[in-house]
C-alpha cells in the first residue's frame, strides 16, 4: 500500500475499492457470526476452504470385522455429493456377494458407482484411472496399507485413512479419548500414520470407535438381542456400568464425505464417533425394552472366570473398559453433526434382526455356557444350547412360573435361588443352613447329587 | 483468515486505513476534515479522493456513490465490532450496574472479582454474616484493594421478599446474577425490585437436574428429573421462562477450588493427607466430572451481554472426564503424594446412617460442555490436576480446609473389608496437632 501511494490518484482509487471489497467479505464473515442467522448464499469463509467439485474417489474396502459396511454407506453418501465413486473390494468375490455388506453394493451400481475387486496390497489389481480422493478403509497396519501409499503417493489429492480409536492407550483417570491422547505403543495404526506424514502425502485419518447399522459384516448390538430375545441371561463383565460408544454407519459416512474439497482437514485426525455414550447395562436395557422382555443381566468378573484378558473378554462383543470418545474436533472443524441416537435405534435394529429371521437361528451359547457355570448358576438343559431353542419354554415364560410359583408352600420372602435367578438348579437339601452367616453348606459330593445340577455357591450374597 | 474475530487482523485494517487518513489529511485540507478520524470523516475523505480539487457541490458519480456505500458498510462493520464481538464480551461490554445475590463464600468471590475488573459496578446482597471483601489467596494486594473499593453492598435476607423487593426497588440494576437461589419463590422479588431497568438475569442452577440416563453425557436438552433433590432449581428456570425476562441458566457438575465449601477435593486430600486408603464404593469406574471454579466464574462473565445466551442453558464443566478412581489419583498427583490406595466397597452392605461415605453421587454423573464452548467463546483453562493442584496450593496445602476429617465411615468400610487386621495408621496421631489454622481461617 504505501509504495502504491507514490502513484497517481488513480490507483489510489483501486486500492480504495480493494479495501473496500475486502472489508466487505471481511464484513460478510463478521456480519455471519454477529448475526448467526444463515445467510443465503455461504459465507466467503467456507467458499474459500471447500471447493464445490465433483470428486473421482476410490475406496478400498476391506472384506470383513466392524468396518466392512462403512464403504458402502460412504458410497452411498458420496454418490449423493455428485462425486463418482469406485469401490475396490478386497477378498474374494463369489463368496463375500452372498453375504452383506457386500450383497448391497447392486445398489450402488444403480446410482453410477463401479465395483472392482482387487487386492490393496497388490497396486496392479487397483482400478484403472486416476482418482482426486482415496479411502483405506482396509489396511490395519504399514505392511497392508504401504503399498496403496506408496501407488497414490504423488497422485491424489487427499488420501483419507480410516484408522481405530482401538489405538488410544486405555486412561483409567480421564477415559474419554480426545484427538491428540496417548495411542498403544503396539497399535499398527500408529506406524501407518507416521508413515503418511513422512512422506508428505496430503491425508486424514479417522479414528472410529464401534458401529453398528443395518447390513453390517460384524455383530455389535445383536450379541445382546441374541441372549434376551432368547430369555438367556446375558454375561456382562463386571461392573456393567463401562461406557461405549456406538455409532451409527450413517454418522460415520457422512463424516468421512465431508473429505473431498475440505483442505482444513489434511494433517487432522479425528475421532468418529457419537456425541453420546451408553453403558453395558443401558445397551441390555434398550435391547430388552425394545423387545418387551426384560434382561436378565449377569455380571461377572472375566478374569475370576478365566476368559479375560487385557481388557478384553472371551465371547464379549466389546472392551471391557470405558471405550468412548469425542469428536468435539470434527463437529467444530468439518461442521459434522450426528443424527442417530442409539436409543431411538434400537427398536429399528431389533426389528431387522428379527426380520433376518435370526431369533430361529441357532446360536453358539458355549462360552456363555462355560460362565455360568464357573459361576455356579448354569442354564438347564446346557445341550441344548447345541441344539435348537425352538420350543423349549424356560422357566422364564409367565405360564411355567405360575405353576412353580404356586405349587410349592408360600415361602419367605428371601430366595437364594430367585435373587440369583437361578433358572433350574436342585439345592442342596441342607441349604437353610448356611443362611444368617452360618457355616457355609458344603457342596454335595459327586454321589449324592445328580449329575447335571450344583449347588449354590458359598459366597452367594456376594452376587446380590 | 479463517478466524474472522482474528484481532491482529482487524487491527491490522484499522491500522492501515489510519494511516492512509492521516495521509490524505493534508491532501484534502479543503475539505478541512478535523482529527480525530471518525468514520464519517473517513466517508468525506474517500468520495472526497475522487472528486478531490472538484467543486464540492457536485453530485458523486456511481463510483464515488459506491464507494460510499463500501465505506458506510464499514463504519457498520465496525460498529458491530465494537458492541457485540462475543469473543471479548466482557471487555467490550459497555459497564453495566450489577446485582449479586450472595457473593461472599465461594463462586461469587471469583466471579464479582472478574466483574469488577471488567469494569461493571457490582453490588452484592447478602445478610452480612461475612465480610464483603476480605482477601483470598488469588489476591495480590493491590488488586484486593481496588477491589474492596469499587464493591458495593445491599444488607439483606432475601427471604424476606418485601424487603427485598424495596430495597432493590430505584437502585436500578440492569443485570442479576443470581448464585444463591434455591426456590422459584426467592427469585420472584428480585424480578418485581429490578422489572422496570432489568437487561438480564443470570441464575445459578445445577446440574443434579438431569434425569439419570444410560446415555452419557447429560446435554442441555435433556430430561430433567422432577424428583431430583434440586427441584427448586428446575423451578426457578421454569419461572424465568415463563416471565419472559432475558435468562440464562447456567448447570454446573461438580465445582472445586479454593475455598470450596463443599468437601469435594477436600474429603479425597484429607484422606490422601493421613496415609488413609480411600475407600470408593462400587467399581471405581463411575465416570464424573469436575469443573475449576474459576473456569465457572469466567463462564458467567462471558454469558453477559451476549445475545447468544438469551434464554438459554449451559452445562459448565471440566472439559474432559473423570473415573473416581481416577480423582483419587488426581488428587495424590496434585498433592505430590504416592499413588493411593483404593478400597471398593458395596455401598449396599453397610449403613451409614447419616454421614456420607463419599462426596458423589454413585451413578455417572457428566455432562457436554460443547455448546458453552460454541456460544459463549468460552474454554476452561484448566485440567484435572492442574486445577487441583491450584486447589490445593492456595487452600488445603496451606493448611485451610472447611470440614474436619471425619473417618467413621472409613473405618467402618475398612473394617468389614480388611476385617480387624486394619488398624488406622500412625499417621492418625500426625493428624493430632492440627496447624492452629485449621478449623477454617476463611470463616
Amino acid at each position: 500500500i504505501f509504495l502504491i501511494i507514490s502513484g497517481t490518484k488513480r490507483h489510489l482509487v483501486i486500492l480504495f475499492r480493494l479495501c473496500g471489497v475486502l472489508i466487505i467479505m471481511q464484513a460478510q464473515l463478521k456480519a455471519n457470526r454477529v448475526s448467526g442467522a444463515r445467510r443465503a448464499f455461504a459465507p466467503a469463509g467456507r467458499r474459500l476452504s471447500v471447493k464445490v467439485m465433483n470428486a473421482t474417489v476410490l475406496i478400498s474396502n476391506t472384506k470383513g470385522g466392524g468396518h466392512a459396511f462403512i464403504g458402502l454407506y460412504l458410497a452411498k453418501e458420496l454418490l449423493k455429493k455428485g462425486h463418482k465413486v469406485t469401490i475396490m473390494n478386497d477378498g474374494d468375490e463369489s463368496k463375500l456377494t452372498k453375504k452383506t455388506p457386500f450383497s448391497k453394493y447392486s445398489e450402488l451400481v444403480r446410482e453410477g458407482a463401479t465395483i472392482a475387486w482387487g487386492d490393496p496390497t497388490k497396486p496392479s489389481t487397483y482400478p484403472r484411472g486416476s482418482f482426486d480422493v482415496v479411502y483405506d478403509n482396509n489396511g490395519k497396519d504399514l505392511a497392508s496399507c504401504q503399498p496403496m501409499i506408496d501407488h497414490f503417493k504423488h497422485k491424489v489429492d487427499h488420501y483419507v485413512f480410516v484408522s481405530s480409536a482401538g489405538a488410544y492407550k486405555a486412561d483409567s483417570i480421564e477415559p474419554m479419548h480426545v484427538e491428540g491422547d496417548a495411542r498403544k505403543s503396539t497399535a499398527g495404526h500408529v506406524e501407518v500414520e507416521a508413515y503418511l506424514e513422512k512422506v508428505r502425502i496430503p491425508f486424514t485419518v479417522f479414528q472410529p470407535l464401534y458401529i453398528y447399522g443395518p447390513n453390517t459384516a460384524k455383530d455389535c448390538e445383536q450379541w445382546f438381542v441374541d441372549r434376551i430375545i432368547r430369555d438367556r441371561p446375558v454375561p456382562i463383565p463386571a461392573p456393567g456400568i463401562q461406557l461405549t460408544s456406538l455409532t451409527h454407519v450413517e454418522d460415520v459416512a457422512s463424516m468421512l464425505a465431508l473429505v473431498p474439497g475440505n483442505r482444513k482437514a489434511i494433517g487432522q485426525l479425528y475421532n468418529v464417533c457419537s456425541d453420546r455414550c451408553i453403558s453395558f447395562v443401558g445397551i441390555c436395557k434398550s435391547v430388552a425394552k425394545a423387545l418387551g422382555k426384560e434382561a436378565n443381566i449377569v455380571l461377572y468378573s472375566p478374569e475370576k472366570v478365566g476368559t479375560g484378558k487385557s481388557g478384553k473378554a472371551e465371547g464379549f462383543p466389546f472392551r471391557t473398559v470405558h471405550f468412548f470418545a469425542s469428536s468435539d474436533k470434527a463437529k467444530r472443524e468439518l461442521g459434522w453433526k450426528p443424527k442417530h441416537d442409539f436409543q431411538k435405534d434400537v427398536a429399528a435394529l431389533v426389528a431387522d434382526y428379527k426380520a433376518q429371521g435370526r431369533d430361529k437361528k441357532e446360536v453358539d451359547f458355549s462360552i456363555d455356557d462355560k460362565i455360568l457355570v464357573a459361576l455356579g448358576t448354569p442354564v438347564k438343559a446346557a445341550a441344548a444350547s447345541n441344539g435348537t431353542t425352538n420350543g423349549f419354554s424356560r422357566v422364564s415364560s409367565p405360564a411355567q412360573a405360575e405353576s412353580t410359583t404356586s405349587s410349592a408352600p408360600r415361602r419367605p420372602s428371601f430366595s437364594p435361588r430367585r435373587d440369583l435367578k437361578i433358572q433350574r438348579t436342585v439345592l442342596p437339601t441342607n441349604w437353610r443352613d448356611s443362611v444368617d452367616g452360618g457355616e457355609a453348606v458344603p457342596a454335595s459330593t459327586a454321589a449324592s447329587r445328580p449329575a447335571r445340577s450344583s449347588s449354590v455357591p458359598k459366597d452367594w450374597r456376594s452376587a446380590l | 483468515m479463517d478466524k474472522t474475530t482474528n484481532p491482529s487482523a482487524i487491527a491490522w485494517h484499522n491500522n492501515n486505513l489510519i494511516h492512509l487518513s492521516q495521509f490524505l489529511a493534508p491532501v484534502l485540507g479543503a475539505y478541512g476534515s478535523a482529527a480525530p478520524v471518525g468514520s464519517q470523516d473517513l466517508d468525506k475523505m474517500q468520495v472526497a479522493s475522487r472528486q478531490n480539487v472538484r467543486s464540492t457541490a457536485v453530485r458523486p458519480k456511481a463510483a464515488a456513490r459506491r464507494v460510499q456505500v463500501i465505506s458506510a458498510r464499514y463504519s457498520n462493520w465496525r460498529d458491530q465490532l465494537a458492541n457485540s464481538s462475543p469473543s471479548s464480551s466482557s471487555s467490550s461490554v459497555e459497564p453495566k450496574k450489577i446485582l449479586m445475590m450472595g457473593g461472599t463464600r465461594f463462586i461469587g468471590l471469583y466471579l464479582a472479582r472478574q466483574l469488577v475488573e471488567a469494569g461493571h459496578e457490582v453490588t452484592l446482597f447478602t445478610r452480612g454474616k461475612k465480610k464483603v471483601a476480605y482477601e483470598i489467596p488469588d489476591d495480590t494486594p493491590s488488586s484486593f484493594a481496588s477491589f474492596s473499593r469499587s464493591i458495593k453492598h445491599i444488607q439483606g435476607d432475601r427471604m424476606d421478599f418485601p424487603e427485598v423487593e424495596r430495597k432493590l426497588a430505584r437502585e436500578g440494576f440492569q443485570v442479576v446474577y443470581d448464585i444463591n437461589g434455591r426456590e422459584a419463590v426467592e427469585v420472584e422479588p428480585v424480578l418485581k425490585g429490578t422489572k422496570s431497568t432489568l437487561e438480564q438475569y443470570i441464575y445459578c442452577s445445577s446440574a443434579g437436574v438431569y434425569l439419570k440416563n444410560d446415555m452419557m453425557p447429560h446435554r442441555e436438552e435433556d430430561a430433567v428429573d422432577p424428583k431430583s433433590r434440586h427441584k427448586g432449581k428446575l423451578d426457578t428456570e421454569e419461572l424465568l421462562r415463563k416471565s419472559g425476562v432475558n435468562f440464562t441458566s447456567i448447570r454446573p457438575v461438580y465445582i472445586y477450588g479454593p475455598l470450596n465449601y463443599n468437601p469435594v477435593e477436600e474429603w479425597f486430600f484429607h484422606r490422601l493427607k493421613a496415609g488413609r486408603p480411600i475407600p470408593v464404593p462400587g467399581s471405581g469406574q463411575q465416570v464424573t466430572q469436575l469443573g475449576h471454579v474459576k473456569d465457572l466464574a469466567t463462564a458467567f462473565v462471558q454469558v453477559l451481554g451476549n445475545k447468544k445466551a438469551a434464554r438459554q442453558i449451559y452445562n459448565i464443566s471440566g472439559e474432559r472426564f473423570v473415573t473416581f478412581d481416577g480423582i483419587a489419583k488426581a488428587c495424590a498427583k496434585a498433592m505430590g503424594a504416592p499413588e493411593p490406595e483404593i478400597i471398593h466397597y458395596n455401598a449396599k452392605e453397610f449403613d451409614f446412617g447419616k454421614d456420607k461415605p463419599f462426596p458423589m453421587r454413585d451413578q455417572h454423573f457428566f455432562a457436554s460442555v460443547d455448546k458453552a464452548m460454541a456460544d459463549l467463546d468460552w474454554q476452561p483453562e484448566f485440567g484435572l490436576v492442574g486445577g487441583l493442584t491450584d486447589s490445593y496450593n492456595k487452600d488445603f496445602g496451606r493448611g485451610t480446609f472447611r470440614k474436619e476429617a471425619n473417618f467413621k465411615c472409613d473405618d467402618l468400610i475398612l473394617e468389614k473389608i480388611k476385617g480387624s487386621a486394619f488398624s488406622a495408621p500412625k499417621a492418625s496421631a500426625a493428624a493430632a496437632p492440627a496447624p492452629a489454622m485449621s478449623r477454617a481461617s476463611w470463616r
